[in-house]
């Protein structure tokens, strides 16, 4: 067990939260230390200097969990939903706070958790590590506490190996390899598992909308776009990497020479820890691109580059994100078909109406698509991720009659 | 590679039979580039011969290696124009770790040179026929005999023979010294197989060719670890007097130890005499046209090549002085499109046609690599479980 850390809570041992009863589905002592979360997230300084703590902080407070918990009881009412027991959770290098929604979804369902976190260290993650570790060593928070454990550990299989032949189910948030990596270790036979593999998320821009937008309203446009794409540097599988237009030639380029300028404008503002090694980047990835695809390497040099595509398509290999934007256009949204394999993951939007994506998902009924939501909320976490309603997921039912 | 390469122009080096237009570079007259006077251009001079020269090669490869072609279309690079120093094209220079880039048909392949890279990264494959092959190790030659004189000296190899053996698959090192050991006679490689000294070996050397001229040739880390320490650790000095010690490979597994120029200089001294230590900056991707540092330190762009320094994110072209990505350009490729390349280093420009050694051209430092992003790819989750 080579470099295994036991992070948080101190003194947590694995056999002793193998032993540990789960509490209630949906209880109220989860609700109140997600709420004491909230308050801790929102009252640390450290957290506040991170947007995607403060969202977190956000999303745990009572005012926005209770409704969805009280519809889930609502709707379930006559249900007998329990905990499955012990999950893991293998979190993610790319969205540091992936970790905690994965870990309180399944608390509040009542699951015990191990979270194995990503090696790769970050002030957000420590800055959460360490609002995490005050609010678990309080005397409040025991039975909480005594029902996680929040590790760290490098390049060893044999650790992934023992934490997943005692766990009940096992959530994988990563890449494709450690999909495949991880799957190849075995689960006990009951056990069940979530995946979350690599996905690809785009931005559908109807032309007409952005070309009517007053100038006011390009800058708030613009920051969300910006948000959506370098809240995490372009590497969350929810950040929009292909900006798709649908509409005239003309329209289009009138609103991509208004967008633009205000997105790089924006990013100025948003996008943190870009250095030269991602400028460099994305002139390789762009330049990859040409030499396999008829595109136009847009001119600038900012923090936005772009790519012209004459064909819209999917270049998801061909992408490394840190501001690089493949572009296109298409003219009607049916035309969006042929690309939505199930790969794609958000389609932040604007410009459409739910009535009209939802006639085209079911007419179209295309492979891919997770989301679809409008822009500037590509990174809201949502119980319901890649298709799973994750409440219903870590809990299992039992089928009682009289 | 013969010791008769040496010769400016060598069998491979004649004209293609195919060369094109007016616009040719002078690999349609070989000689013309290397017998610029390496070190003596002004600097009007030389960059009038350099746009001339770089702008022709970017043509040459337009018209012969498509993807480069595609690329610059991309771009909207208008071909036809007189490019300058700081408006010609340029690759990143990863992309050649990426893709095989050629300009010349399969069958004129000479061999292909690859770096070893950076760990988990795909090596650069560099394509060469005779002729850039030749023009390669000719501009090496004429760099090195303005530090080593034009006569052969017997030659200190501070490797292993093992890493030359193998001759189809050159690494950068064997490619390096094997550039190098043209410049030398009677070699005699200083470490064994394992990497131990063989102490032996370099006495006799020393003994053999004791109060005349030497050369001795190595790549940083190694002349550091197994050569200087080594002899430190077994308490022994050698007479290398009157040598010459050439050394490449980058300073950043020193810097992690804070050993600099002026410690390596230091310490090389004590345990072998009075050696004239001369670094070089120079990469596969640019074989040949290397930077070789002179008495004061300042690493030196020969007649057909040059540096410049450029803003990561702007890609502008920044003044003498100022810190950023160094780009290298080179007259000598003609087989691959690489004779303008971004690098992945920083450097600065210190200065032009005024270093106190009295070198002309372009004088510069390196400060090493840019500092790579942390991988932030889903795929960094389990990095134990990865393959």
């Amino acid at each position: 067990m080579n470099d295994f850390r036991w992070m948080l809570p101190a003194g947590q041992r694995i056999d002793a939260l193998a032993a540990c009863a789960n509490l209630p589905t949906w209880g109220a002592l989860q609700m109140d230390f997600a709420s004491a979360l909230s308050r801790a997230l929102m009252a640390s300084p450290a957290a506040r200097r991170h947007p995607e703590l403060m969202a977190l902080g956000y999303w745990l407070r009572p005012g926005h969990l209770q409704p969805m918990i009280e519809r889930l009881r609502q709707t379930h009412a006559d249900a007998a939903l329990l905990p499955r027991g012990l999950v893991l959770h293998l979190a993610p290098g790319n969205v540091d706070t992936i970790f905690v929604y994965s870990w309180m979804l399944s608390l509040l369902c009542g699951n015990r958790s191990v979270v194995r976190l990503s090696s790769r260290e970050s002030t957000g993650t420590q800055a959460l590590l360490d609002v995490l570790g005050a609010l678990l060593a309080h005397p409040d928070w025991q039975a909480i506490a005594q029902r996680v454990a929040f590790v760290r550990y490098d390049r060893d299989e044999v650790t992934t190996a023992r934490l997943s032949a005692q766990c009940d189910m096992r959530v994988i948030w990563g890449g494709d390899t450690t999909v495949r990596a991880v799957r190849a270790l075995p689960l006990p036979p009951h056990a069940t598992e979530l995946c979350f593999p690599d996905k690809f998320s785009l931005t559908l821009l109807r032309a007409s909308a952005v070309c009517a937008l007053e100038t006011a309203a390009m800058a708030p446009l613009a920051r969300s776009l910006a948000n959506d794409a370098f809240t995490f540097g372009q590497q969350a599988c929810s950040s929009p990497r292909l900006v798709l237009w649908q509409g005239e030639v003309a329209d289009t380029e009138v609103a991509r020479a208004k967008l633009w300028p205000a997105v790089e404008a924006a990013a100025q503002g948003t996008a943190h820890g870009l250095g030269d090694a991602e400028h460099l980047n994305k002139d390789v990835y762009a330049d990859l691109l040409a030499m396999d695809a008829d595109v136009r390497i847009e001119p600038g040099h900012g923090l936005v580059r772009r790519v012209w595509l004459h064909q819209p398509a999917v270049h998801a290999e061909l992408h490394c994100g840190g501001g690089l934007f493949h572009e296109s256009r298409i003219d009607m949204l049916p035309d969006l078909l042929p690309l939505m394999s199930r790969r794609i993951q958000t389609v932040s939007h604007l410009g459409f109406g739910r009535d009209e994506l939802l006639a085209f998902v079911r007419e179209a009924l295309p492979q891919g698509i997770d989301r679809m939501v409008p822009i500037g909320q590509a990174l809201d976490f949502a119980p319901v991720w890649d298709g799973v309603n994750l409440w219903l997921a870590f809990t299992r039912e039992i089928d009682i009659r009289a | 590679m013969s010791a008769d390469t040496l010769a400016p122009s060598g069998p491979g080096a004649a004209p293609s039979a195919a060369a094109p237009s007016a616009a040719a570079p002078s690999v349609a007259a070989p000689g013309a580039v290397l017998d610029w006077p390496v070190y003596e251009l002004a600097h009007a001079d030389k960059r009038m011969r350099l746009e001339a020269e770089l702008g022709a090669l970017t043509r040459w490869h337009v018209e012969r290696c498509e993807a480069y072609a595609r690329v610059l279309q991309a771009r909207g690079v208008a071909i036809g124009e007189q490019f300058t120093l700081e408006s010609l094209p340029w690759l990143p220079v990863r992309l050649f770790k990426h893709r095989l880039l050629s300009s010349v048909q399969q069958d004129q392949v000479f061999k292909v040179l690859t770096s070893s890279g950076t760990t988990g990264q795909s090596p650069s494959r560099i394509v060469l026929d005779r002729t850039t092959a030749t023009r390669q190790t000719t501009a090496l030659a004429r760099i090195m005999q303005r530090f080593v004189g034009a006569a052969r000296r017997p030659m200190l190899i501070i490797d292993h023979p093992g890493v030359i053996k193998d001759r189809q698959s050159f690494s950068a090192r064997g490619a390096g010294i094997l550039g190098l050991a043209n410049l030398g006679r009677e070699h005699v490689y200083a470490l064994n197989e394992d990497m131990s000294l063989n102490l032996d070996a370099v006495q006799s050397f020393c003994a053999q060719h004791a109060g005349k001229p030497k050369l001795l040739f190595g790549f940083t880390f190694m002349v550091w670890q197994h050569f200087v320490l080594a002899l430190e650790a077994a308490g022994r000095r050698v007479d290398l007097n009157d040598a010459v010690l050439i050394h490449s490979g980058g300073w950043k597994k020193l810097q992690d130890i804070a050993v600099d120029a002026v410690q390596f200089q230091a310490r090389v001294s004590q345990v072998a005499g009075a050696v004239q230590v001369h670094n070089f900056y120079g990469m596969v991707e640019q074989t040949g046209s290397v930077f070789v540092s002179c008495e004061h330190g300042h690493l030196h762009a020969p007649a057909f090549a040059d540096v410049l320094v450029r803003d990561a994110q702007t890609g502008r072209a920044l003044p003498f002085g100022q810190r950023g990505v160094l780009q290298v350009l080179s007259c000598l490729p003609t087989s691959y499109p690489g004779h303008s390349l971004l690098t992945e280093d920083l450097g600065t420009v210190l200065g032009e046609d005024d270093c106190p050694c009295g070198r002309l051209g372009r004088y510069f430092q390196v400060h090493g690599r840019v500092p790579q992003a942390e991988l932030r790819g889903c795929s960094d989750t389990q990095p134990g479980a990865a393959p």
